[in-house]
This record gives C-alpha cells, sequence and structure tokens, in this order.
C-alpha cells in the first residue's frame, strides 16, 4: 500500500467516525415551539367561552328559578394543605356548577399545552447545547418532569403513562444520557423517543376540544328553547321579528364556536404528524414539514376572528 | 368505557333532547300543554348536564349495552311521534313517548351509580 492509499484510506475512516447526520433546518424547532404556543392560547379560549356561556346561563335558570343547593356553592377543604374542591368532601361531584368544572378543565389543559411548549423549548436548547447551556438544560429537563408528574396526577386513567415514552423518565438525570444519545445516533433519535408522549397529549388535547363542544350544544340547548317557544307564541309581528334575530344570531355564534372547536381539534390532531416532520427532516436535512399544523393554527384563528365579530354584533 | 363511546352517548342525548324541544313546540302549536313533555326535557337536561361532569372528570360505565337500549328506545319513540299528528288518544300516546323517554334516562342514571 502506497502512501496516497493510506491517505485516502485514512480519510475514510474519519468520515465515519464524525457525525455525517445533517444540522437542523433554519427555525423549524422555532417555529414548532410557537405554533404550539399559539394552539395553546386558542385553546384556553375556547375553553374560557364555553365558561362565559354557561355561568350567563347559570346565572339566567338561578334568576328565573331560584333552584339551587347553596351548600354546593361552598369551598371544602378535605385533605391536603393546600387542596380544595367544590361541595362535600368525598359527596358526589356531579353536583358542583358545570362553569366550575369547565374552569378545572380549562386549567388542566392550561398545564398540557405548558408542557408542549416547554418540550419545544427544551428540543431547542438541547439543539443548541454545550457545556455553557449545561445547567439550563438541566433546570428545563427538570421543569418538564415535574410538569409531567402533575399531569398524571391530574389525568390519572385518562393518560396511559406507559405511552409517553421519554417524558416519563426525564429530569436533570437523564439530560447526560440524552446528550450522549444526541452525539451517539442524532437529534433525531432524541426526538423520536419523546414523539410517543407527543401522540398522547396531543390526544389528551383533541379530547378536551370534544368534550367542549359537548358543553357548547348543552348550552345553545338551554338557550335556544326559550326563543322558538317565544317566537311560536309571539303574536305581534315586531317582537316575533326581534325573537328571530337573537336565534338567528345565537346560531351563528354556536356554529362559529363550535368551528373554532373543530379548527383547534384538527391541530392537535395534526401534532404528531408534525412532531415527525421534524424527525424526518433532521434525518433528510430539509426543512421540517410543519405546514399542516401552522395552517391548522391559522384557521383557529381565522374562526375566532369570526366569532368575536359574531359575539360583538 | 372508551372516550368516543362516551361523546356517541352524550351527543345521543343531546339528540333526544333536541326531540323533545321539538315535540313541546308541537304541542303548543297545536294548542295542547307541553307541561309533560317539559318536565321530562328538564330532567334529560339534568342527565345530560351529569354526564357532562362525568365527562370532565372522567366517568366509566358498559356503553355498547346502553347505546343499543337508548336507540330501541329512540326508534319506538320517533315512531309515536309520527302517530302523534292524526293520533284520537293523543294523551296517551304522549303519556308512551315520555315512558319510553324516563326508561332511557333511567338507563343513563344506573350507569352513573
Amino acid at each position: 500500500m502506497n502512501w496516497k492509499s493510506v491517505i485516502f484510506l485514512s480519510i475514510i475512516l474519519l468520515g465515519g467516525c464524525v457525525s455525517t447526520r445533517p444540522p437542523l433546518p433554519p427555525d423549524s424547532l422555532e417555529q414548532y415551539r410557537d405554533t404550539l404556543v399559539d394552539l395553546g392560547i386558542k385553546s384556553s379560549q375556547a375553553l374560557t367561552a364555553e365558561y362565559d356561556w354557561n355561568y350567563r346561563n347559570f346565572r339566567e335558570r338561578l334568576e328565573r328559578e331560584g333552584d339551587i343547593d347553596p351548600l354546593s356553592l361552598v369551598l371544602r377543604f378535605c385533605g391536603g394543605a393546600f387542596d380544595w374542591q367544590w361541595g362535600e368532601c368525598g359527596g358526589d361531584q356531579a353536583g358542583m356548577p358545570v362553569f366550575n368544572v369547565i374552569a378545572k378543565s380549562r386549567s388542566d389543559l392550561a398545564m398540557l399545552n405548558d408542557l408542549l411548549t416547554a418540550y419545544a423549548n427544551f428540543l431547542i436548547e438541547f439543539n443548541a447545547a454545550n457545556s455553557d447551556t449545561r445547567a439550563n438544560l438541566e433546570a428545563s429537563a427538570e421543569k418538564i418532569g415535574t410538569s409531567v408528574a402533575s399531569i398524571s396526577g391530574r389525568f390519572g386513567k385518562q393518560l396511559n403513562a406507559d405511552k409517553i415514552g421519554a417524558f416519563s423518565t426525564i429530569g436533570v438525570n437523564v439530560v447526560e444520557q440524552l446528550l450522549a444519545r444526541k452525539q451517539r445516533d442524532g437529534m433525531a433519535a432524541v426526538i423520536q423517543e419523546f414523539h410517543p408522549g407527543v401522540r398522547e397529549f396531543a390526544r389528551l388535547g383533541s379530547q378536551a376540544m370534544e368534550t367542549s363542544a359537548i358543553g357548547i350544544k348543552t348550552e345553545y340547548g338551554d338557550e335556544h328553547q326559550k326563543l322558538v317557544r317565544g317566537i311560536a307564541l309571539e303574536s305581534d309581528g315586531g317582537k316575533k321579528l326581534k325573537l328571530v334575530e337573537k336565534l338567528l344570531a345565537l346560531n351563528e355564534q354556536t356554529s362559529m364556536h363550535l368551528e373554532s372547536l373543530g379548527s383547534i381539534h384538527a391541530a392537535y390532531r395534526a401534532l404528531p404528524n408534525a412532531d415527525a416532520g421534524l424527525i424526518s427532516a433532521l434525518e433528510s436535512g430539509r426543512r421540517a414539514n410543519l405546514e399542516e399544523l401552522v395552517g391548522h393554527v391559522e384557521a383557529i384563528s381565522a374562526a375566532y376572528r369570526q366569532f368575536q365579530a359574531a359575539d360583538a354584533k | 368505557m372508551t372516550h368516543e363511546e362516551k361523546l356517541e352517548l352524550v351527543n345521543f342525548l343531546i339528540f333526544l333532547r333536541g326531540k323533545l324541544q321539538s315535540l313541546a313546540i308541537r304541542l303548543i302549536l297545536m294548542g295542547e300543554d307541553p307541561a309533560k313533555v317539559d318536565e321530562t326535557e328538564k330532567s334529560l337536561a339534568g342527565e345530560i348536564r351529569k354526564l357532562r361532569i362525568n365527562m370532565m372528570l372522567d366517568w366509566q360505565g358498559d356503553a355498547a349495552e346502553l347505546m343499543a337500549n337508548l336507540r330501541q328506545i329512540n326508534e319506538q319513540a320517533q315512531r309515536h311521534v309520527r302517530e302523534l299528528k292524526n293520533a284520537q288518544q293523543r294523551t296517551a300516546k304522549l303519556a308512551s313517548i315520555l315512558g319510553l323517554i324516563d326508561r332511557g334516562m333511567k338507563s343513563v342514571t344506573d350507569l352513573l351509580v
């Protein structure tokens, strides 16, 4: 073997040792994170609208019928140092006001959305990790670990803890392990470990929107009947027209609200694909294909603009 | 009971409530008193409310059997509603419809126990 062959062989061998995996496409992770932030804001707004509508109907019903168990409105302190609940300790929770349960759902969903945003932020930090950023990375990992523990506690059996992949073990102690994995197998392999969790959390998000749609239909069921009845009984043409206009406005508002919930639902359903898109972008070196998710989030914004315009009318 | 089954059940009860509300309006237009229908509709609304809370707080039960039962009840009730228009014994027909709805609601209430 001559010296030229030795140099050539050395170059080939050296190439095999240095990672040949492509770098992360620019802005993909930031775009992913920003989309998740938007999704979190819009889903929280959706449950706020459901809360407001239920509270309005609750007040009207109370004024009209005066039928309420005052004890169902009292907070009880039944367990831990900071725990509280509405109604009797260990009592039937179905008796509590619906708006209170919606508020709880909204708080749970906010926690879920915060976790997804924290995950995207963690990926950004992790992607740029070096010895100076190690402390930040560990703090982020610890934050995610705490959120996962809280979410597991809140969602109970609805969350399949066996299916959340690396989310179930994340914390300060696994950062080194993840960094070693990144060095050995690339960033895509690390994201792949979290992918089952993203799928599971997205499922919970989409279910929250389905439950909220039930709420909207129920509120409509409460409110529209008195208008329809008024239209059937009213003999004065002018008054009847006003009732018809009110009903049409209610119909428009309800359909737009359901449309918004449908868009948010679709965005949660698109989330696992977007996460998989990041992985394949990392493997191919191309820009991540987040169009589907971004498209859904833009559709939510458009639906909300319409909804707010109808509400203002 | 899966989330999808819960959704199907609650959506069906909402649909059933809509039918009762329409029935009340139809009775008003016929010059009849809708009080009994209103009472049943109010009870159904109460069950939907409980299920909605339960759904948010996570609930369990046997959906498949219940759904089959409710569908059967609805078919019978709809048949009676169609007959109501020309019925000679309207009060008796109405009582049958409300009886069927009561049976359906009892199935849902039993699920929550």
